[in-house]
């Protein structure tokens, strides 16, 4: 003890008089008298059936909604599409007369004499898939289409995003391919 | 055959007719008004399709009805309530999803239907009302379906007919096919 004026501890002690005694007592726990857990249960399970089949009902009339507008939307659209089909037809006929002038054998409709243009009953016909696109080059402009593509999902991207309002120009996107 | 074809088809001047140059969410924005609209055209366009699918050459003058139809309808829009549909029609151009979801546009709709009833005078119709079974009148032909001729068939064999043919069968059975494989019946 060289120091005098060194820290001064304090030693824990108990409180005068002594602990308490020790509650070593059972306890139970307050539990919930049944009756109420079920009036509690019994109408939220009814109110949620209730919700389920709002929201189905819900769901079911916005799809009906969406649907509705294609359905009264179809013979603008249809009517539209006719008056192409029977053009291409027209267009096509004459590509045929066109491109195998030169060759005299060459029936026109015919595959060496077998006719195409099976229609015997006069139900008309309706082409399926590639059939009116026969003379065209179905792979023109791919690579502007490819072009057009990015430009147009990275000026969408900004549209989302707002952080520019100037939309980039073509070159900036074309540097990529 | 072909040049007969060639003939049948419609010239261009039949087919060309003002087209209705309108993007999806215009169309989409004003269909069911259309669809209300252009009831009968409409009706009357598409019995005369289901009547014949496959020929789209009988129907062109329904379709062009159609087609004036609409003319008429946007026309009257573009005339009377042009700022609320454009609002509407941005607001379902919004949606990310590329579906065009008529949801959560309900405000612009709203206005766009107050300005439709209040100059146009047309009710947005209810939902429901193009999924349930629209009635017209028209002069077109009850509409018959094919029906297939049936050859008649031979009728099947009698009771009788069958034990008669008992005995003869075993005959043929024993001497075809129970002579050559069964080796029970070589006699050596």
């Amino acid at each position: 003890m060289a120091s005098a004026a060194g820290p001064k501890y304090k030693q824990d002690m108990p409180p005068k008089g002594g602990y308490g005694p020790v509650d070593y007592s059972r306890k139970i726990f307050k539990r919930i008298k049944g009756k109420y857990i079920l009036g509690g249960f019994l109408p939220f399970t009814a109110y949620c059936w209730w919700m389920i089949s709002e929201t189905k009902r819900y769901n079911r009339m916005h799809q009906l909604e969406n649907t509705e507008a294609n359905i009264a939307l179809e013979p603008l659209l249809m009517a539209e599409k006719d008056r192409m089909v029977l053009k291409l037809f027209r267009q096509n006929c004459e590509l045929e007369e066109d491109l195998m002038k030169d060759n005299p054998d060459w029936e026109f409709g015919t595959l060496f004499g077998l006719p195409i243009f099976h229609d015997v009953k006069k139900r008309g016909i309706m082409p399926h898939g590639y059939e009116l696109f026969a003379h065209t080059n179905l792979f023109y402009g791919e690579e502007l289409s490819k072009k057009y593509y990015t430009r147009s999902q990275g000026a969408y991207f900004e549209q989302i995003t707002r952080r520019n309002a100037d939309i980039p120009s073509n070159e900036d996107y074309s540097k990529n391919y | 055959m072909t040049q007969q074809f060639y003939e049948s088809l419609p010239s261009y001047e039949e087919l060309t007719v003002p087209e209705l140059h309108l993007t999806w969410p215009e169309l989409k924005a004003g269909s069911l008004y259309f669809g209300r609209f252009c009831d009968e055209p409409c009706k009357q366009y598409m019995l005369c399709k289901q009547d014949n699918p496959r020929n789209p050459a009988v129907c062109l003058n329904e379709g062009k009805e159609v087609t004036n139809c609409g003319f008429k309808f946007f026309g009257k829009v573009k005339k009377h309530c042009l700022a609320e549909f454009e609002t509407y029609y941005t607001c379902l151009d919004r949606d990310f999803r590329g579906l065009l979801d008529f949801e959560p546009c309900r405000k612009p709709q709203l206005i766009f239907d107050d300005c439709m009833k209040e100059k146009v005078g047309m009710d947005r119709p209810y939902i429901g009302y193009f999924a349930r079974i629209r009635l017209v009148d028209s002069d077109r032909p009850r509409r018959v379906f094919p029906k297939r001729e049936y050859k008649k068939m031979k009728d099947p064999p009698t009771r009788e007919e069958l034990d008669s043919l008992v005995g003869y069968m075993e005959e043929i059975v024993s001497f075809s096919t129970y002579g050559r494989f069964c080796y029970n019946n070589v006699e050596d």
